[in-house]
């Protein structure tokens, strides 16, 4: 059986590790990045089916992450869970393009939704990635910490 | 003669005796005799031819006879009375006891000296001187000597009554020319007192019209039928300015102009040949000193009782100064005529509106003709609203004298409108006491009118266009507000959206954690219960299920999360609140519009937290903060312009994308007068050409949609207008740029409240 692993991306510790909390029962690996940098290194030393990242960020942004994702991790299911309530034009249209063309599962605004949102939405993107759908397998009930 | 020879011949008879008296009856009353001897001496005395007449009787006479001289005299006034007098008396010498003859004869003469008497004596009682001495030497008086002789009695009678009667003849004769010749007299004086009279009359005559002739202005003169001066009166020196001798005797035509020597030829010839006089030829006459003088000459001629003329009179008035004034005349209504020609349309009106006199250019404005605007009254050729009205504008110039100023219109047939300044002026008498009329003078308006208007209209299309562009503008700037507060607002989210997220994670999250611990309590209670009940087996059972659980529900985990959750949750909403606190601190919500006093620093500080979500990624913020003193003035406004500042130098460094974060610092510090903030960056600097247009409202460089070009303009106007400031900008491309706002201590006066949103929008549009 392959585990299931989640990439959390976000510069706010807080939010990491209130997601680490909130996602404890959860039947993924989760795996935590408070950089894109980070996130790069992970995505290379795992095997990552979908990946939650924040937009705003220093140094490498949510969609610099996601336009590497992209090229080098096609399958990767990308997730966006964002603050930001309004985005810049540029960013907005190759977002909404990327909703739209299925290049990026969904975006879950911030401040969000534990149960009733966030753990649906990646469990969804997580039933919908190929090797999921192929190997029908049980989750896992050991949660790796990575920070 | 005839007839007086048919008068009775009366004689008197005085003598005392009766006898006497018969005789003298005898004698003078006997029938005729031949009296042809008598006849014959008559003719031969009276000189006319005898006319014999055998027929012829002797004389009779009438005799009357008295005894007394008494009564002699009483006869003879009775015959006196009667218009009958006695032609002879024969007077007695002695007539005792009465008169004697002498007293008799003296008494009868005094009462009728005519009476022809004859002393009859017979003695010679007096003598002849004694008697004329008596008497006188008298023609009338002879003597008888007694006793007398008939036919001498007889004689005598006859004698001396023809005698009388001759004498009275001569008498009446004599009177008759006395009284022709006292006629003659008469009419004489009266015809003598006529001629003084006249003469006087004459005279004074003369002496007038001498007066008149020698003083009278004009020349008077008096030519003979050669033509020549036999008279000139005295003004000739004045007007002419020749000497007398140097005129009298010559030719009138030396004096005459060559030009005009014809028509004064003509003249005098005309004179002289009809006998008429000659009026009114102007001509030009020498004057001593060379000039020419015009006079006007008329003549008459002088004519001999036979009807020929004799001479000529005439008078020559100088009319020089006459002409002189008439060419002036002449001249000054020409130049007038020509100064009204060329001056604007200007018509002349009385105070009886009658039109007196109007100029080309009025007719041409008008669209008349001289014929038809002459004579006529003001408001027939000017038919404007007001005439006839108490606003009529000449009769009120002619009440109160002042000008008036108004505007008339008036349409041609073509129904092309003409709108005139009128411009009333009134005139005076010479002595300025009575307005006798009004100029009026016309320019016309028509294109300045119609100019105005469109001006007007333009006018009224710019206001438009300026209320349109000023209603955009205001919405501008509430855009580049709702922008800026957007921008701000998203931020602001952002960093607001993370701790909330967080914090209601975690929420979440322990909310799982506590239905983990009440199922964990349930199976404890179930323990308790179990040791309760002593019942061994089933305590071991749930104290197998409870550390499955607690293993199971990651309690352990849990327990040590726990603090960190609640620390973590505790600071995200600190955070929240945080963050709310410094957006009421930056932009003074609750009292932006009024002044207060303000910290610079913490100013910047509440703005970079603000801004922080803006700034983080991009730069790095240095501060370099200096003690300052407070200062007055509009905390939320000076916020926005470090804000405006800070967000601008971020994105200028963003622009360049360098792949790491820029620097930013600020610095403030205090000098007498103002605080200084100076905040630099070391980003992409501005271009020179670029950088005088930094604070012209809607001058922008960034991608469109990106800046609304107001953020610096608006940041101008807060500084400079609204807090007497300064906001220098200083830039070096390709190394960076500084901004300096510096801010008087003193402050400003506190606003004036609630316009001044209003008054934020306009200048900083206005800038």
């Amino acid at each position: 059986m392959k585990k299931r692993t989640v990439l959390f991306v976000d510069d706010d510790e807080r939010v990491l590790t209130s997601l680490r909390r909130g996602l404890i029962d959860e039947p993924y690996e989760r795996l935590f990045a408070n950089s894109g940098f980070r996130a790069v290194g992970l995505l290379l030393a795992h095997t990552v089916h979908v990946l939650v990242t924040d937009l705003r960020m220093p140094d490498m942004s949510g969609l610099e992450l996601l336009e590497i994702a992209a090229a080098d991790y096609p399958d990767v299911i990308p997730l966006i869970l964002s603050g930001q309530p309004t985005l810049e034009s540029a960013e907005a249209s190759s977002i909404v393009q990327g909703v739209h063309r299925g290049a990026i599962f969904t975006f879950l605004a911030k401040p969000w939704d534990l149960d009733g949102q966030l753990k649906k939405a990646v469990r969804q993107a997580l039933a919908c990635h190929k090797t999921c759908i192929q190997e029908d397998q049980e989750p896992s009930t050991a949660p790796a910490m990575h920070t | 003669m005839h007839d007086e020879r048919d008068i009775a011949r009366r004689i008197l008879v005085v003598d005392d005796t009766e006898s006497i008296h018969n005789d003298f009856r005898a004698v003078l009353m006997e029938p005729c005799i031949d009296t042809t001897a008598l006849d014959t001496a008559e003719a031969a005395i009276f000189g006319h031819a005898a006319s014999p007449s055998k027929t012829r009787t002797r004389n009779r006479y009438d005799l009357d006879c008295v005894f007394q001289g008494k009564k002699a005299l009483k006869r003879v006034r009775q015959a006196l009375c009667e218009k009958r007098p006695y032609q002879l008396a024969f007077v007695d010498m002695r007539m005792p006891p009465g008169w004697d003859g002498l007293k008799t004869i003296e008494e009868i003469w005094r009462v009728d000296p005519d009476i022809q008497v004859v002393i009859c004596t017979a003695h010679s009682d007096y003598s002849w001187d004694a008697i004329v001495s008596r008497l006188g030497n008298s023609d009338k008086l002879l003597i008888l000597k007694k006793p007398f002789d008939n036919v001498e009695v007889e004689q005598l009678a006859g004698a001396l009554t023809k005698k009388w009667q001759l004498a009275r003849a001569v008498e009446a004769r004599l009177n008759e020319l006395e009284q022709v010749v006292s006629e003659r007299t008469q009419e004489l004086e009266t015809t003598n007192r006529q001629l003084t009279r006249e003469v006087t009359e004459r005279r004074t005559a003369e002496e007038r019209f001498r007066s008149f002739v020698e003083n009278v202005n004009d020349i008077i003169f008096c030519l003979s039928v050669e033509g020549g001066f036999t008279y000139v009166s005295p003004k000739w020196p004045a007007v002419l300015g020749h000497e007398m001798a140097e005129v009298l005797g010559h030719p009138l035509l030396r004096f005459v102009h060559q030009d005009d020597v014809g028509p004064c030829k003509q003249m005098l010839q005309a004179i002289t040949e009809t006998g008429r006089k000659e009026e009114g030829l102007e001509l030009r006459m020498l004057h001593r000193d060379g000039d020419w003088r015009w006079c006007t000459l008329s003549a008459a001629p002088l004519k001999d009782s036979a009807g020929e003329v004799t001479a000529i009179v005439g008078i020559a008035h100088d009319t020089t100064r006459r002409r002189q004034a008439n060419e002036e005349l002449q001249r000054t209504q020409q130049e007038l005529q020509q100064i009204l020609s060329a001056a604007t349309p200007l018509c002349v009106i009385d105070t009886n509106y009658d039109i007196r006199m109007l100029n080309d250019t009025f007719c041409s404005l008008f669209g008349l003709s001289l014929g038809e605007a002459t004579g006529k009254k003001c408001y027939e050729l000017m038919d404007f609203s007001k005439c006839h009205t108490p606003q009529c504008p000449i009769r009120n110039v002619m009440e109160a004298p002042r000008v008036c100023q108004y505007e008339v219109s008036r349409q041609n047939e073509n129904g092309e409108e003409t709108v005139c300044l009128a411009t009333a002026t009134p005139y005076f008498n010479m002595d300025y006491s009575a307005v006798i009329g009004v100029v009026v003078n016309f320019v016309d308006i028509t294109a300045r009118k119609q100019a105005e208007k469109e001006i007007a209209e333009a006018n009224r299309k710019l206001e438009q266009a300026n209320r349109e562009l000023k209603e955009m503008q205001s919405q501008v700037v509430q855009n580049e507000k709702l922008a800026s507060i957007g921008q701000l607002a998203a931020g602001v989210a952002h960093e607001m959206n993370t701790p909330v997220g967080f914090v209601a994670s975690n929420f979440q999250t322990l909310q799982s954690y506590m239905s983990k611990f009440l199922k964990l309590f349930e199976l404890y209670e179930s323990l308790t219960k179990a040791v309760e009940d002593g019942d061994r087996d089933s305590r071991l059972e749930y104290m197998h299920e409870i550390n499955q659980s607690r293993e199971k529900m990651k309690i352990d985990f849990i327990l040590g999360d726990l603090e960190e959750l609640f620390s973590e949750s505790k600071e995200g909403l600190e955070r929240v609140t945080d963050i709310i606190q410094n957006l009421r601190d930056f932009s003074r919500v609750d009292q932006s519009e009024d002044c207060h006093k303000y910290d610079l620093n913490e100013g910047i500080k509440t703005t970079l937290t603000v801004a922080r979500n803006e700034l983080k990624y991009d730069v790095d913020i240095d501060l370099e903060l200096s003690d300052l003193p407070q200062i007055a003035c509009h905390s939320g406004q000076i916020n926005q312009v470090f804000l405006n500042i800070l967000v601008n130098a971020a994105q200028a460094i963003k622009s360049q994308e360098r792949g790491e974060k820029g620097h930013v610092k600020i610095r403030t510090h205090a000098t007498e007068t103002h605080v200084v903030c100076e905040i630099t960056d070391d980003g992409p600097g501005i271009p020179e050409t670029v950088l005088s247009k930094v604070f012209d409202p809607f001058f922008t460089t960034k991608p469109p949609g990106k800046g609304t070009g107001l953020g610096l303009s608006v940041s101008y106007d807060i500084v400079v207008t609204k807090h007497k400031g300064e906001l220098i900008v200083d830039s070096q491309p390709e190394k960076g740029t500084t901004f300096i706002v510096k801010l008087p201590i003193q402050g400003i006066t506190p606003s004036k409240g609630k316009e001044l949103p209003n008054e934020e929008e306009n200048c900083a549009v206005c800038r």
